[in-house]
């Protein structure tokens, strides 16, 4: 997401984080607390006190052993389900469709993604279950807020296209690190993320 | 947001509160009900009762303010833009009118006999 990393770029800048990429983490050595990366120049040892792993995400096992995921291209590794990123129907099985985590989409592993997929689906399904089409999209709206000190957060959203998508444009800044969002995000996410699993929200 | 549903906030906020959302949203009705009760038996308000109601309600507000800086584990001082200071005004507003309203109810109900008839 270009814009939302420039303004991180600028935030790091300002407080005087140094950033080094093109790292891929090989192997760690918990005993002497040093991690090895694969980089464009070969192999770097970096001593750590504190390090945060993000493993890899892939879709649960019981859809990788399965014919839906991607047969081809980047989310095959990963097997994440083929689907047209647009209405999130099985390209191959028609009376398939995925939405959240498990979706081979390009954007949409997030729970507001879910909300806005969930409608589209449903307009397909039950379309087809009357025979007719539907012309519903989903254009890849995400949301994320991103804590960038304790007490502040921006809320980012943004589609397939890169665009920035703000839900309350003039009101909530989708790149102003503000309190607003972080109460947001730290008293109200986790309750409407419960509230979707009990179908009330 | 996608849309905006009322059952839908209902629903978060029942998840983030449980009980105490119900407690909270009785208060309030039974509290407004006294006050309007009040109001129509005395044929106005009772600028006195008033007075001592909003200098609570002053704090009251700062209250609200406090309790929101605990369950949001962060406070009023990581206000950034204009939307934080209106969220600020929101919960103050709250406290002070809620706290308000309260206060001039209870003080009206436990004196009845200290009616004014102007």
């Amino acid at each position: 997401m270009p814009i939302v990393s420039e303004k991180v770029r600028m935030l790091f800048e300002e407080r005087k984080i140094k950033v080094r990429y093109d790292l891929v983490l090989e192997s760690i050595d918990l005993g002497r607390r040093v991690a090895t990366f694969k980089t464009p120049t070969g192999a770097v040892e970096t001593g750590y006190d504190f390090i945060n792993v993000i493993p890899p995400m892939r879709a649960p096992d019981a859809v990788r052993n399965s014919p839906l995921p991607w047969q081809d291209g980047p989310w095959k590794s990963d097997g994440w389900i083929e689907v047209n990123r647009d209405n999130l129907r099985h390209k191959r099985f028609n009376n398939v469709f995925a939405i959240g985590d498990v979706a081979g989409v390009p954007k949409g592993k997030t729970a507001a993604s879910v909300k806005w997929q969930v409608p589209v689906v449903v307009d397909h399904l039950v379309a087809s279950l009357a025979g007719k089409e539907s012309a519903s999209v989903y254009g890849g709206y995400t949301s994320c807020p991103l804590i960038t000190r304790l007490g502040r957060a921006m809320l980012v959203e943004f589609d397939y296209k890169d665009n920035l998508v703000p839900s309350f444009p003039g009101v909530i800044a989708p790149l102003a690190e503000l309190w607003v969002t972080w109460v947001m995000k730290t008293m109200a996410l986790k309750p409407t993320y419960l509230s979707m699993l009990r179908g009330r929200a | 947001m996608n849309e905006f549903d009322p059952l839908t906030f209902l629903a978060v906020f029942e998840e983030m509160m449980g009980p105490l959302l119900w407690i909270l949203i009785a208060l309030a009705v039974v509290a407004t009900l006294a006050f309007v009760v009040l109001l129509v038996r005395e044929h106005g308000i009772v600028t006195r009762r008033l007075f001592v109601s909003e200098i609570l309600g002053l704090f009251g507000g700062v209250l609200a303010l406090v309790l929101m800086a605990k369950v949001s584990s962060s406070g009023f001082t990581d206000a950034g833009g204009p939307a934080d200071w209106f969220l600020i005004g929101l919960v103050y507003g709250a406290g002070l009118i809620g706290t308000v309203i309260v206060v001039y109810a209870v003080l009206g109900w436990l004196a009845p006999g200290r009616r004014s008839t102007a």
